[in-house]
């Protein structure tokens, strides 16, 4: 169940589907995704700073909940000048329902197992939303500050891969 | 007359020298160091400008400097006090990798 953000967005990315969809998505669309998909690990993140164990897993958040805030901002206020209203759409919609069942899992958690689910979680989340970005939102954003945003951001949430897998490494040590 | 338009050549292109100095400045953009290898002298101070929207650090353990945290929009200065090639990173996104060669 805690990988459903992971199954939402990866719906995205079936193949052949990816390439039409990518050509099908509109603007409003792709906005409401990015901005969904920063939401849910910001809360995630603020869940885990202050119910993590670990002092790696509680930094981790702590960036997480900083970096996808100030994406969101930028997002934000990229979206207001362009005049695009994120518009709902059953990939933000999913990956909303996701973002909430795994919070719900991850408050029945405590100790090790809450780190562990929360972090195998990250490692998921940030591949899937790099799959994406990749292959459905950078391909399909039509406006041209838009797809420059997600290019900018895009090596953001690579690092985040890198680090999240970094401290999974490291908790597996432990 | 000659003489005057001598100067002034002189003094023109003394300017536009001076307007040639290359700025020490390293742009923090989409999680890159750009560029990702500067080269300075010792004594020169060095600028690197976060301009993504969220925290970034310059940090190297050859060269023994860190920046801390540098906000979304803000920038750090450091003065290059010894010659060296100098790799460093950022401590929160360790997939940023850059060099500073001071000569």
């Amino acid at each position: 169940m805690k990988l459903s953000i992971v199954v939402a967005l990866g719906s995205l990315l079936l193949v052949p589907a990816a390439k039409s969809f990518a050509q099908d998505i509109t603007d409003p669309q792709i906005a409401a995704i990015v901005v969904t998909a920063n939401q849910v690990d910001v809360e995630a993140g603020k869940l885990a700073k202050s119910k993590g164990s670990n002092k790696e897993i509680k930094m981790f958040a702590e960036q997480m909940i900083t970096d996808h805030t100030g994406v969101n901002k930028q997002a934000g206020e990229l979206v207001a000048k362009l005049k695009v209203k994120p518009e709902e759409n059953a990939t933000s919609k999913g990956i909303k329902e996701g973002g909430d069942k795994n919070l719900a899992n991850l408050k029945g958690l405590s100790g090790a197992a809450f780190d562990k689910a929360y972090i195998d979680h990250e490692v998921a989340y940030h591949q899937t939303v790099l799959d994406a970005v990749d292959k459905v939102l950078i391909p399909g954003a039509k406006n041209d500050e838009l797809k420059a945003l997600l290019v900018k951001v895009r090596p953001a949430f690579e690092a985040h891969l890198a680090h999240a897998k970094q401290v999974q490494g490291s908790l597996g040590t432990m | 007359m000659r003489a005057l338009a001598i100067l002034l050549l002189a003094l023109t292109a003394a300017a536009t020298g001076a307007d040639k100095v290359t700025p020490k400045t390293v742009a923090i953009d989409g999680t890159t160091y750009q560029p990702s290898t500067l080269t300075v002298k010792v004594g020169d101070a060095v600028t690197w400008q976060n301009k993504d929207p969220f925290p970034h650090t310059v940090t190297s353990k050859d060269a023994g400097f860190d920046s801390q945290s540098i906000a979304a929009g803000k920038s750090w200065k450091y003065t290059a006090t010894k010659r060296g090639e100098f790799s460093y990173t950022c401590s929160l996104h360790p997939t940023m990798k850059a060099t500073l060669r001071v000569e």
